[in-house]
């Protein structure tokens, strides 16, 4: 189902984030703050890389920074060879819809929609048609095992069954990176080790990039990016 | 469907699927609030508006007669049917006999107004009255005045001469009884020429007009024309017309050039269909619906979006441009506004049916509030320019909303 795509994915190269502190009323400025310190990392296609270490670490600034969500201060992150840096905010938005699938903690689902129609809110923007979309949603919620749940809202379904939602989301547009922040977060044991084997089965044709601190989550992961005060420890 | 088109219905039907989809959840609250407000103001506003077209239309007539003058431009309608001044119409009985043909017409009379001296011989009391020449019937009355008594005594007017028997009838107003000492059977002689009636009835009230009871006479058309030289051109102030049927009007309208047809609720009703109070009714209801519309749907949305900004920055993480998004708002914001519409044109329509009802009771006019296809459609569209003026601040809120800052939150 996926793009075949012809070089390493996601390169990242030397990034560091920092973020200015607020200046207060007598016109001090505020510290800065490195979330993130000269990181570099490689992640290569049909791979899960998990990205460990404490709170406050900078898993959250390395993930949003792959997915284009910020800009790093210094530093290069590339996808497939296009440095997402070079993009303005617009073509990095698009380059999201198309490159970029994300998975949330708090599953982020739109509660008003079914859960067919959350699946294919991603590719509203890419002009597919109405039924197109429906089709296409539809494969993915059968895909996660969900074929009987489509006309679902959120608010009827558990846990588990929204993260599995949000990972059919994550892949409508067929991205060739899916970047999951604490994937299980929010779900029990068995209901987590079902997330995981969907998004370790989804990295067969593209990287999977996983933020965790929990043991087991990236005990099933290939190879674990392990942060510290925003600096790379292995 | 060219890919850009199918793309913009996409994301447009995107917004209308979150407010019927936001129905069936747990924060319908202020979606159901905006939509009830919106709704609230459409339906005063068709309301108002089926009011005002009752006013304009002459819907008074469903019911009861109603009274329409044929009067000259000139005339000045406000002053209907007293006005004794300005240009006449000519040939009216041969009009009168004209529109009585036609089924829809109960009642027509030419009328001319004229003030004449009356002397009461016995006394010699003399007094300038307002005659009112009419064709008389039984069961009708003229300015109040009962016709009734005339009824058969209208044999002046012979077939375009005015050379049959003199009737000599007159129908009087209170005042005119007490200040000339008469009553019935009285004769009264007209000042300045030879001719004289006698007093066939004396009525139980007095024309009202702005400066208090005027004293009147009614008498036959034919020898009131006679006695004043308006013989050659039959000429008469007014034709009055008494029909149920509103369409008679446009046949009234065609008759004489320059002239005006001016509708009553009987003599006693208001005038409705030369004053700019309907227009001026209607286009208060639509400011007042508007601004009530405008405001209600702006603050509720907003506060949808402030409550709900996280899903507009899942929308730009999922690769929703800032355009998109707004555009997603725009159709939420209309969606609320329409959905009111359809609401308040619903609840508008029972309430145009229980005005009705209650004027019915009430005022004895079974219906005046008229609710039309056009007022309709003109109630939804002021609907979705509720929705239009209402996007503004929404918008602003959505185009503020940091994608990154607010999933983080």
């Amino acid at each position: 189902m996926a793009t075949q795509h012809s070089s390493t994915p996601v390169v990242c190269s030397d990034v560091t984030r920092q973020y200015a502190g607020s200046t207060d009323r007598l016109g001090t400025s505020g510290t800065t703050v490195t979330a993130l310190d000269s990181v570099s990392c490689e992640i290569a296609q049909g791979s899960v890389v998990g990205v460990a270490g404490p709170s406050g670490s900078g898993k959250s600034t390395l993930l949003h920074l792959l997915a284009g969500l910020d800009t790093p201060t210094a530093g290069e992150i590339q996808i497939y060879g296009t440095a997402l840096d070079e993009l303005s905010s617009r073509e990095q938005t698009a380059f999201r819809r198309s490159h970029i699938g994300m998975v949330f903690q708090r599953f982020h689902l739109l509660p008003a929609l079914t859960a067919v129609e959350n699946v294919a809110v991603p590719l509203v923007q890419a002009g597919m048609s109405r039924s197109e979309r429906r089709s296409r949603a539809t494969k993915l919620l059968d895909a996660v095992g969900l074929g009987a749940r489509h006309d679902h809202r959120p608010g009827s379904l558990s846990g588990g069954e929204q993260q599995r939602v949000a990972i059919a989301r994550a892949l409508a547009a067929d991205p060739a990176v899916v970047i999951a922040d604490e994937p299980t977060g929010e779900l029990d044991h068995e209901t987590g080790e079902q997330v995981l084997d969907l998004l370790t089965d989804i990295a067969a044709d593209r990287a999977v990039v996983i933020a965790s601190h929990d043991e087991y989550t990236l005990s099933r992961t290939d190879r674990v990016i392990k942060l510290r005060d925003g600096r790379r420890k292995s | 469907m060219s890919s850009r088109l199918r793309q913009l219905a996409g994301i447009g039907g995107l917004g209308v699927r979150r407010v019927i989809g936001r129905l069936y959840t747990g924060g319908r609250g202020r979606t159901i609030v905006s939509i009830t407000g919106v709704a609230l103001a459409v339906a005063l506003l068709v309301v108002v508006t089926s009011l005002s077209a009752g006013l304009a239309g002459g819907a008074t007539v469903q019911s009861e007669d109603i009274d329409y003058w044929i009067v000259p431009d000139e005339s000045g309608a406000g002053s209907v049917p007293l006005n004794a001044e300005g240009a006449q119409l000519s040939e009216v009985h041969r009009i009168t006999a004209q529109l009585r043909t036609d089924p829809r017409v109960e009642y027509a009379t030419p009328v001319a107004i004229t003030p004449v001296q009356l002397r009461h011989p016995p006394t010699d009391e003399r007094m300038y009255v307002l005659a009112l020449g009419v064709i008389p019937e039984t069961g009708r009355h003229v300015a109040g005045l009962n016709t009734t008594p005339l009824t058969g005594s209208y044999t002046h007017y012979d077939n375009g001469s005015y050379a049959g028997p003199w009737s000599g009838q007159l129908v009087v107003s209170p005042a005119v009884a007490a200040d000339l000492n008469v009553t019935p059977g009285n004769e009264l002689a007209f000042g300045g020429n030879a001719r004289s009636s006698t007093v066939a009835h004396v009525t139980d009230t007095n024309i009202e007009a702005s400066v208090g009871e005027v004293p009147a006479v009614v008498m036959p058309l034919a020898e009131l024309q006679t006695l004043t030289g308006q013989t050659s051109s039959d000429a008469a102030n007014q034709i009055l017309v008494s029909t149920s049927a509103p369409s008679v009007k446009s046949l009234l309208s065609n008759i004489y050039p320059r002239t005006s047809v001016v509708s009553r609720a009987g003599l006693t009703g208001v005038e409705t269909s030369t004053t700019s109070l309907p227009i001026a009714m209607a286009l208060a209801a639509t400011l007042v619906a508007g601004g009530i519309g405008v405001a209600f749907v702006a603050t509720m949305m907003g506060l949808e979006l402030t409550a709900g900004r996280q899903e507009l920055a899942i929308l730009g993480a999922v690769g929703f441009s800032v355009r998109a998004r707004v555009i997603v708002v725009m159709a939420e914001t209309i969606t609320v506004a329409v959905l009111g519409g359809v609401l308040g044109v619903s609840l508008g329509s029972v309430g145009v049916v229980g005005l009705n009802v209650a004027i019915a009771e009430f005022v004895g006019v079974a219906t005046l509030a008229t609710l039309t296809p056009g007022i309709i459609l003109y109630a939804l569209a002021t609907a979705v320019t509720v929705g239009v003026l209402a996007t503004p601040y929404p918008l602003y809120l959505a185009t503020q909303t940091d994608v990154l800052a607010t999933l983080t939150r």
